[in-house]
């Protein structure tokens, strides 16, 4: 039979990945939002993320013995330093990482709790297995060609609606480098008015030049 | 009631969401790339988006605004002329009276609603199919302040109806996740739309699209003056003078909006 997963299980992860999504950056808070809500929900006491340079032998013993390599993690909660970890109460996720090496994530039940469940274990995998940059220091770069930030705020305005005037008065810019700008975005874009830009920029993916247009709304 | 979804089906949606997460960008590329990779994890070829000022059974809905993803230039304009249509009324009123009389997030396949090869034989039904679209699957989802968001899925004509997997996943994904459906609409929602007759809402959401009144013209068969005379029609109606002036009253943000409209008031 094939592997399932509970739906109620699967709408907690999906409020908490919905909730994480509407964080501000920087998206470091989002890695540690997410996995302290993970933790609440399969109700491990801490989370701790570790780096390897080689492919770890015991992942869970050394994520949770090595405290030097560990990046980040909750506070620890009250357990004896050399408690021999018994792998039902700690969940382990690792990943080879482009440049970076090996990533550990451990999620920790205290050990006066019961075993994690297979319906736990299960939830936390998908969260840990199915987010690389949870593993990651740095996020890949985009691929899209990225506009200088003046050209950027630009568009914006004039996404906005906002004349060349209005923009020349709300950025303080004198109309003649208004309009040098709005030159140099639609030589960007490569479009000829400010309704054919915001028809471009609204359109579909497979449409546009760029991977995720800005819907004009 | 312990239903069910397969690992692999839960897999795609925490990567899809993961993605989302980190996506440079604002709400709006956010909900786009997530309806994009819905479509994809439910083989559907186009998604809608709209805000709803009023759902009442029988009558045409007012809508506010509207997002899409998947259709071509052309099919757009179909699919907005679609929605125009007389007979398209008696095909909402299933869904809307079920969803009025809970207020409840709600997500139905066509075939639960009404028998479909009727649909596809009426002649909106036809409508559609000429437009290559066919819808597959609504989901309206209820606002505190009485408005809804509703949002259609589709197929190409003549592909496969959704099943439940499909249905199941597209509910799960569209009520767990709130922002998706309070962001980006104007700010005051529906307090300042008036009722637009249908020819006029059209016009009205071409040019919201970016559309130029050729284009319009030439898209719905109109001559250029009447088209200019439905879009003095758009602009008497909402207060603007212009068309970019007419898309900043339905951006939302940073309140931008309001100071101008206190000002053209």
């Amino acid at each position: 039979m094939e592997p399932t997963i509970f739906e109620l299980d699967l709408r907690a992860l999906v409020r908490l990945l919905g909730e994480a999504a509407a964080l501000p950056d920087p998206w470091e808070a989002k890695r540690d939002h997410l996995l302290e809500r993970l933790c609440d929900l399969i109700g491990a006491c801490q989370w701790r993320w570790t780096l390897f340079d080689l492919p770890p032998d015991r992942p869970e013993a050394i994520a949770l013995h090595s405290c030097q390599h560990v990046v980040s993690t909750t506070p620890l909660c009250a357990l004896p330093p050399d408690t021999h970890w018994e792998t039902p109460h700690v969940v382990v996720a690792s990943q080879k990482v482009a440049h970076q090496g090996f990533s550990v994530i451990a999620l920790v039940r205290s050990l006066d709790d019961r075993p994690y469940t297979s319906r736990e274990t299960t939830l936390a995998r998908l969260v840990l297995e199915q987010i690389p940059w949870l593993h990651q220091k740095e996020l890949p770069p985009t691929q899209e060609r990225r506009l200088f930030p003046r050209l950027a705020l630009m568009e914006a305005l004039l996404l906005e609606g906002l004349s060349r005037k209005e923009i020349a008065s709300r950025t303080g810019l004198s109309l003649g480098t208004v309009n040098g700008y709005i030159r140099d975005l639609y030589g960007f874009y490569a479009v000829n008015s400010h309704a054919e830009l915001i028809r471009l920029r609204s359109c579909h993916p497979s449409t546009s030049s760029t991977p995720l247009p800005w819907i004009a709304r | 009631m312990d239903r069910t979804l397969s690992l692999e089906d839960a897999s795609a949606i925490v990567r899809l969401l993961g993605e989302v997460c980190v996506l440079p960008g604002n709400h709006e590329e956010k909900k786009t790339h997530l309806m994009n990779g819905l479509c994809a994890l439910i083989d559907a070829d186009y998604w809608a988006w709209v805000l709803v000022a009023e759902l009442e059974p029988g009558r045409f809905p007012v809508y506010v605004g509207f997002v899409s993803g998947g259709f071509a230039e052309t099919q757009l304009t179909e699919f907005l002329e679609i929605q125009t249509h007389p007979g398209m009324i008696e095909w909402t009123v299933p869904m809307a009276t079920e969803f009025q009389a809970t207020r409840r997030h709600l997500t139905r396949n066509v075939q639960d609603q009404f028998d479909y090869a009727d649909f596809l034989a009426s002649e909106v039904g036809q409508w559609w199919t000429r437009a290559d679209i066919q819808p597959r699957c609504i989901t309206f989802h209820p606002l505190d302040d009485g408005s809804t968001t509703g949002i259609g899925i589709y197929r190409r004509a003549g592909r496969p109806l959704f099943g439940a997997r499909e249905c199941r996943i597209a509910h799960i994904l569209l009520t767990e996740v709130p922002w998706l459906h309070t962001m980006g609409w104007p700010q005051d929602r529906c307090a300042s739309i008036p009722h637009l007759s249908p020819r006029i809402w059209l016009v009205h959401e071409l040019l919201l699209q970016g559309y130029t009144r050729a284009r319009i013209a030439e898209h719905l068969g109109l001559s250029p003056a009447t088209v200019n005379g439905y879009v003095k029609e758009v602009f008497r109606h909402l207060g603007v003078h212009s068309q970019p002036e007419l898309i900043a009253r339905f951006r939302s943000g940073d309140g931008g909006d309001i100071a101008r409209n206190a000002r053209s008031a």
